[in-house]
């Protein structure tokens, strides 16, 4: 493929990116109305039902269902908020651990395990930080064992995971 | 204290007129925010749960409006959270004293409630 017909494919491949960006903020606005009915609607259903009944444990169900969704809503808003947030100071231990915390709320892991070791402080943009971090973690994801642990180690400005690297 | 909850969404506005009433509160719901500021020409509230993304004028607008009418007036905005970082920003600099991210647990909402009658 010629330097034109890359770049061609490169920006047809931006726009899609930039459209499904588009669609999920605008998918994550659609849920959470809902969602404010449906929990706000079984945690009031729940205190007007006699606790050990079989409605009581459905609607108990139907909560804690709710209660999962909404946290993966929560973690990919927090995700695109931070996209906004200017370069600042922030801890890199940290950053690992929210990274960990979104893959694991939002996408299948099964039974892989994860850590993260080490810590520094770094100036970085904190969304870019976190999209990177995400991207090792899944790459990693993608090569791991099923039962395997992935651990994020920390040493001064660089990640690593397996053989992956992000370097801030 | 007596709360103006404004949300298109009548489920949303519905719930959490309930979720104040149970808590102790004198809420009262209307669906946009013009018919916030009509109600807010004839009667005192104490504080205002308004949403952001509504047909017409938007919460942030409501509050810019609030802010040239009822400066001393409180508002808590709620938001989907993800889709207008700009308009949030924007809703902090017109000093709204709350922000609550949809979904929100009926703890959430009382704790955001209480925190925002008891400021300043």
């Amino acid at each position: 493929m010629g330097i034109i017909e890359r770049v061609a494919t490169d920006a047809d491949a931006a726009r899609a990116l930039q459209t499904l960006g588009l669609l999920t903020r605008g998918a994550l606005h659609q849920i959470s109305n809902p969602l404010v009915g449906l929990l706000g609607s079984a945690e009031l259903a729940l205190s007007e039902t006699e606790p050990g009944t079989k409605l009581n444990a459905r609607i108990d169900l139907t909560h804690r269902t709710g209660l999962e969704i909404a946290e993966i809503v929560r973690a990919l808003q927090a995700f695109i908020r931070l996209q906004d947030e200017p370069e600042r100071e922030l801890s890199l231990g940290a950053a690992a651990a929210d990274a960990v915390a979104l893959v694991s709320k939002v996408l299948p892991v099964h039974d892989t395990e994860f850590s993260v070791s080490g810590d520094a402080t770094v100036v970085a943009r904190p969304g870019e930080t976190q999209r990177r971090l995400v991207e090792l973690l899944v790459a990693e994801l993608g090569r791991a064992e099923r039962g395997a642990t992935i651990t994020l180690e920390v040493h001064d400005d660089v990640v690593t995971a397996g053989g992956g690297e992000v370097r801030l | 204290m007596r709360i103006l909850v404004v949300d298109d969404e009548p489920s949303v506005r519905n719930l959490t007129v309930e979720i104040l009433r149970r808590s102790g509160y004198e809420p009262h719901g209307v669906p946009t925010a013009r018919r916030a500021l009509d109600l807010l020409d004839e009667e005192r509230f104490d504080l205002i749960v308004s949403d952001v993304m509504m047909p017409g004028m938007t919460g942030v607008e409501l509050l810019y409006e609030l802010r040239r009418r009822q400066p001393d007036l409180r508002v808590i905005l709620m938001t989907g959270g993800s889709e207008e970082p700009e308009r949030t920003t924007k809703a902090v600099a017109l000093g709204a004293v709350g922000l609550l991210y949809k979904p929100f647990s009926h703890a959430e909402l009382n704790e955001a409630v209480a925190t925002a009658l008891e400021s300043d």
